[in-house]
């Protein structure tokens, strides 16, 4: 190669390494650019792939724990969305109450559904016997979430929005 | 006539390499330096000074010795080179006269006489034991009838004794590169002259203008070649990070697959990580929101009055509320803060306007409240 360069005219010589200036400098801010992305892409692939084993690393111990968990529960006293969605409406009777469902969480032997529970204009004491009722159905029903606010125009009274679960349990798979 | 030079005594003297010229051609004097000065320049004046001829008419080139108090000078007149011969060395690194072995000595050699009889020339050097350069330098083509002659001959131009010893070799000359230094050496061993490139420029008896255009030429050609080299490599390191994302992007469409293909089995571990927890949660820990705000409102001072109570979490809940009276509010943060079941109070906000406190906490429960006071669930 010095030898082909160095049998060339001056001219020769500077138009070569002009182009080869030129075509480094198109392409190695090109080349460097994609291998910077590149090596982002490597990165994130790393940490799915660690990610992944990590978690097939734990699957005997997740798994024996949800069974664990699962003997927790008899299944006679779960409720589906429906069976909770007229359980709620059975408590919350003569209360001033909205009552909507959703599947939220699912897994092998059981579901978690959640169901929203807005009641206004109600006394204290219709809230604590919406929850005693409640309670009573503990563990399958319980209280996610609430937020209870005052009803200004109407003292003594309160309004109360809950999100609460119920466990259900799916047929077994076959 | 123009008398009969010898041909270049290196082939490869238009690639760069070595040319000998005939050291019977060269007129040879030791001259004293000063140190201090630019010795090319001491040397140019004593050439005008010694030389039969005009400066621009000789070829000439030197040699110091290692103080720099004096320069071994060899001179030719230009017209005893054929103009064939000359435009030989135009490709030369160096040209040199023959007897160039002489003239790197690192040491004193001994006084005497050294004579060297070598492809029909015979080189007799005289040492005065004082100086690493020679004394004097006769070179010519004889054969070995004359030799004695030689030898008055540079005793006479030595100043040297009749006595003074001779010593005789028929070495060839080896040429080596060693560390950027040329370096001469009969095979024979004896003698062996080390050239630098300072001592190389010194030493060529080329036209010192010419010369220094060429370096000029050279060093300009130099800096093209690397810069050219430089991108060269560049573009090669391109290519080679090209090639080698290519074979990374290869291989990380194999391995996406495969994660892809694993994907569903792990989103099943994870939903079964997730409802074990949930699961071994609702069984030990529940929310207890009209339980924590009965906690509370042991404490509340009457004139502190709730708006609205948000649970977060199991244990956390927000609590805005105003108060008629500003001091009831500290009392009752006070108050709550000392029950066993608490973990904090944050004051969020506490304003006052035209008598009216509005107040928002965030107060913490510790988990198991109700057993730290005492209660069950």
């Amino acid at each position: 190669m010095k030898a082909f360069f160095q049998s060339r005219s001056l001219r020769e010589r500077l138009l070569l390494l002009v182009f080869a200036l030129i075509g480094l400098g198109w392409w190695a801010p090109s080349s460097l650019g994609r291998f910077a992305f590149l090596r982002r892409e490597l990165t994130e692939l790393r940490t799915e792939s660690e990610t992944q084993q990590l978690w097939f690393s734990r699957r005997s111990e997740i798994e024996a724990r949800a069974n664990a968990a699962a003997k927790t529960v008899d299944p006679t006293k779960t409720l589906d969305a429906s069976q909770a969605y007229a359980e709620l409406t059975r408590m919350a009777s003569g209360l001033s109450a909205e009552i909507g469902s959703q599947r939220t969480q699912q897994s092998g032997q059981f579901a978690l559904n959640n169901v929203q529970v807005t009641i206004r204009k109600a006394d204290m004491a219709g809230l604590l016997q919406f929850n005693t009722q409640l309670a009573a159905r503990a563990p399958y029903l319980g209280i996610e979430q609430c937020v209870i606010s005052a009803d200004r125009a109407n003292p003594g009274m309160q309004s109360a929005v809950f999100r609460i679960y119920s466990i259900e349990a799916l047929p077994a798979a076959k | 006539m123009k008398p009969a030079s010898s041909p270049v005594l290196t082939p490869t003297a238009r690639d760069g390499g070595i040319v000998f010229a005939p050291g019977e051609k060269f007129f040879v004097r030791r001259v004293p330096l000063i140190s201090t000065g630019d010795a090319a320049e001491q040397v140019a004046l004593a050439v005008e000074g010694f030389s039969p001829f005009p400066a621009g008419q000789l070829f000439y080139g030197f040699r110091t010795n290692s103080g720099r108090t004096e320069a071994l000078v060899f001179a030719a007149y230009r017209k005893n080179f054929s103009a064939e011969e000359v435009a030989g060395w135009s490709g030369a690194a160096v040209v040199l006269p023959t007897f160039a072995v002489w003239l790197g000595a690192r040491t004193v050699p001994a006084a005497g006489i050294s004579v060297r009889d070598e492809g029909g020339r015979c080189e007799v050097i005289a040492w005065d034991g004082r100086s690493e350069l020679p004394a004097a330098i006769v070179v010519r083509a004889v054969d070995g009838r004359e030799r004695e002659a030689l030898l008055t001959e540079i005793r006479d131009k030595a100043g040297m004794d009749a006595d003074s010893p001779v010593s005789s070799v028929r070495s060839a000359l080896e040429i080596t590169r060693e560390k950027r230094e040329l370096i001469l050496r009969l095979s024979g061993g004896g003698m062996e002259a080390h050239f630098d490139e300072a001592a190389l420029t010194q030493a060529d008896i080329r036209d010192k203008a010419v010369l220094t255009e060429r370096r000029q030429t050279l060093r300009r050609e130099t800096m093209l070649w690397r810069g050219f080299a430089v991108i060269l490599t560049g573009l090669a390191a391109c290519l080679v990070l090209e090639l080698g994302m290519l074979a990374t992007r290869l291989w990380m469409a194999g391995k996406q697959n495969a994660l892809n293909a694993q994907a569903p089995v792990v989103a099943r571990i994870e939903q079964a990580q997730g409802m074990a927890k949930r699961l071994e949660e609702i069984s030990t820990q529940r929310l207890l929101p009209f339980e924590m705000l009965a906690e509370l409102n042991d404490k509340r001072p009457k004139t502190v009055e709730f708006t609205s109570v948000t649970t977060k979490g199991l244990w956390q809940l927000d609590i805005r509320g105003q108060a008629a009276n500003p001091a009831d509010t500290t009392i009752f943060e006070s108050d709550v803060r000392r029950l066993a079941g608490i973990d904090r109070v944050e004051v969020l906000e506490k304003n006052t306007r035209d008598g009216v406190t509005v107040v928002h906490y965030e107060i913490t429960f510790k988990p198991g409240w109700q057993q730290i006071k005492g209660g069950g669930v």
